[in-house]
């Protein structure tokens, strides 16, 4: 994992294969100096509110986005998507669901729990690729936040 | 209220139609039956008209054959002169000897009972087989046979001595002169009788009757079927009987009749007279024998009806059945509406719906774990070969990107099936959400969408004013798509780039077709072309996933269409799709 204080990202994917393609799409374009990725919901929230392995976080250190996976183990990436808007502290998070998904109540689901962006993955590499460099690049350096 | 009303409506109609054709096949069945009575008598009539005629006819040729036997013997200068020394000299034993010899011959040959020689006074000369035998009615018949000189008959007789019925023909002897006379005695029994007795077809009661009038009567000549009694022993008063068959053939009358026979039974009967003859000739039937064909017909007849009845009322109630059923089906939806359905239905209505969210949970759920976990290995296949690409870079073969290219495409190929096939499934249960389409525009921008630029500046792409419809955009979008990109994709390789896109009201439903004069296809395989994974041309030669087709007509009807195709090889192809056009 990489610094715990100084992250950008927040990648939540329990597929170790998406992750490690996830990862090298983000490093490509060298968008982003540190992300740490968690392989479950819980795991997830536990980073977002310094709870157990993360207990040692401070809650302010928010990273500046989230790439959620929907299908998660545990805790999956709606109950996630829920707390972390439900909650002040961390409401502020953009939080980009990136999943396989391409269902229409998933993506209906995610909006009504406040998600920032929707992206379907897609199966070309190169695709996915730019995906991400497209989303770093707005959230990450476009959009302004509060 | 009005409901019920309808139905007791509908039950009176039934009745009223089953009533009606009830009567009318009674009707048809009565009239068809009496016909065919009337008919079947004039069959029977006609059917004893030709027995009496061959019967006549046969006895005629009887009467002539046995009238020319007694000429032979008239004739017969030898046994003339035979008879003149016999009758001269009684103890020429010659002459008794030659006599005797031609007259055993004549027997044997022609089968008579008996002959006599009678001399001119009526003194019986000679009998064979028995010498001394007598004929008294020959005897008495021999003056004024002799008289008339020419061979004739004596008709049917009773003989005094043994009781038995004969006939005999009559041959005086001797040219010019008679000297007396041969008579060749017919035993009925031998012939005459049971030819006359003899019914050519299978009759409880057919019989034919020889009769000839004596005096005021009738007299019946053979023996009767239905009365016992000798021949000749009936004779009935023609005065008094005018029904009687018998009679009415003795008077001359010939033809068919209807009347009473000896019995007094009703009979069809047919006269005729036998030509040269005291006879006449009855050939009858028993009505009842008549009447019971008739009757068995009008069983059959009588049946058949009442089974058919039976079908008609089944049908009819049925049908009333089928219209109540329809009613309460009305009713019911009526009362949905009023939400105010019976528990019964309810209850029917809420299995059915658990049923059908079930296998609709359990498509969903399929389609939903489709997308999701055949998609992630899909992408690990994809981007790692990618990786492999980047990692290895110079190292790699040419082969070797070769080979990681056909894997990705694999991929991409796979990742697309899986999209069709959830667009499918999505198609197929997702609620409609119309609105009115602007078919023009959409036919314009799903073409646009699928050529670059270049591509499109060689393409005359034509779309006429085609009617606005009412649909799902997002679907009919994808069915255009799908057309004009097949168009287009089938036009590449032909030299006229042309597409025409048309619409026109047909009825209740608007026709949009989609014309291309590319590649074509032969139109016996057009059903197969809307099927799932169908395609008529290698994938080498034109890409895609053979799904395109099957989802235009998954969406067309969804909304009530339908979806077909023309083609021929080399010469285009044209899609057509049907939609309900928009009520107002």
């Amino acid at each position: 994992m990489a610094d715990k204080r100084q992250v950008d990202i927040l990648l939540v994917e329990d597929n170790p294969n998406d992750a490690e393609l996830a990862i090298r799409a983000l490093r490509k374009h060298n968008l982003v100096n540190n992300f740490c990725h968690v392989t479950d919901g819980e795991a997830a929230l536990d980073f977002m509110f310094a709870r157990g392995e993360y207990s040692d976080r401070d809650v302010a250190d928010r990273p500046r986005l989230i790439l959620l996976d929907l299908k998660l183990p545990k805790v999956d990436g709606f109950e996630v998507l829920e707390a972390l808007k439900a909650d002040e502290r961390t409401s502020m998070t953009p939080v980009v669901v990136l999943t396989t998904s391409q269902e229409e109540r998933d993506l209906i689901e995610s909006y009504r729990l406040g998600v920032n962006s929707y992206i379907v993955k897609p199966v070309d590499f190169d695709k996915f690729v730019a995906a991400v460099r497209d989303l770093c690049m707005y959230w990450l350096l476009l959009n302004v936040q509060p | 209220m009005e409901y019920l009303s309808e139905e007791r409506r509908t039950g009176a109609a039934a009745w009223i139609v089953l009533g009606a054709l009830a009567a009318a096949t009674i009707c048809a069945g009565t009239v068809y039956s009496m016909k065919f009575d009337g008919r079947h008598r004039e069959e029977v009539g006609r059917e004893l008209m030709s027995i009496a005629e061959l019967k006549t006819d046969d006895l005629v040729l009887w009467r002539r054959e046995r009238l020319g036997d007694g000429y032979i013997s008239s004739g017969n200068a030898r046994f003339a002169e035979s008879f003149a020394r016999f009758l001269a000299d009684r103890l020429d034993r010659e002459a008794e000897k030659s006599l005797v010899s031609w007259m055993k011959l004549f027997r044997d040959t022609y089968g008579y009972d008996s002959l006599f020689l009678e001399g001119p006074g009526g003194e019986t000369i000679l009998g064979y087989p028995d010498a001394g035998a007598k004929d008294a009615a020959i005897a008495a018949a021999v003056p004024a046979a002799l008289g008339a000189g020419a061979v004739e008959m004596l008709d049917f007789y009773r003989d005094g001595a043994d009781g038995r019925v004969y006939l005999a023909v009559l041959a005086p002897i001797g040219a010019g002169r008679p000297i007396g006379l041969l008579a060749l005695r017919i035993d009925p029994e031998s012939f005459l009788y049971p030819f006359i007795e003899r019914w050519p077809t299978a009759s409880r009661t057919g019989e034919t009757l020889l009769v000839r009038r004596e005096g005021g009567d009738a007299l019946f000549l053979n023996r009767l079927r239905f009365q016992t009694g000798d021949a000749l022993s009936l004779r009935i008063p023609i005065e008094g009987h005018p029904e009687l068959p018998a009679a009415q053939a003795v008077s001359g009358r010939t033809g068919v009749l209807e009347g009473r026979d000896y019995r007094g039974v009703p009979v069809l009967a047919a006269l005729r007279k036998v030509p040269d003859s005291p006879w006449s000739l009855v050939a009858r039937i028993d009505l009842s024998e008549v009447e019971a064909v008739t009757g068995q017909m009008r069983l059959v007849l009588g049946l058949l009806a009442l089974a058919l009845v039976g079908c008609e009322a089944t049908a009819v109630i049925a049908m009333a059945r089928h219209q109540r059923a329809e009613s309460y089906r009305l009713k019911a939806a009526a009362a949905a509406e009023l939400g105010a359905l019976n528990a019964e239905l309810e209850e029917r209505v809420a299995l059915r719906t658990a049923e059908l969210v079930a296998s609709n949970d359990e498509l969903e759920a399929f389609a939903y774990s489709v997308a999701h976990d055949l998609r992630a290995p899909l992408r690990s296949i994809d981007g790692f070969s990618r990786v492999m690409e980047e990692e290895l870079g110079p190292s790699l073969s040419a082969e070797g990107s070769r080979v990681l290219g056909v894997i990705r495409g694999s991929a991409r190929k796979m990742d697309s099936l899986i999209s069709s096939l959830l667009d499918i499934s999505r198609f197929g249960r997702t609620r409609l959400s119309t609105s009115l389409i602007d078919m023009r525009r959409m036919a314009e921008s799903a073409f646009a969408a699928c050529v670059d630029p270049a591509t499109a500046a060689g393409f005359d792409f034509r779309v006429a004013d085609i009617p606005e419809a009412e649909g799902d955009a997002l679907m009919i979008e994808r069915v255009w798509g799908n057309l004009v990109s097949n168009a287009v994709k089938y036009s590449m390789p032909s030299p006229t780039h042309r597409i025409e896109v048309d619409g026109r009201m047909e009825g209740d439903m608007i026709v949009y077709s989609v014309r291309d004069r590319g590649v074509g296809f032969d139109q016996r395989y057009a059903p197969k072309l809307f099927g799932m994974f169908q395609r008529l041309h290698d994938d080498a030669d034109f890409e895609g996933n053979g799904i395109g087709l099957a989802i235009v007509k998954r969406i067309v009807q969804r909304h009530g269409g339908e979806a077909w195709a023309e083609g021929r090889v080399g010469e285009g192809a044209a899609f057509f799709f049907s939609l309900p056009s928009r009520r107002t």
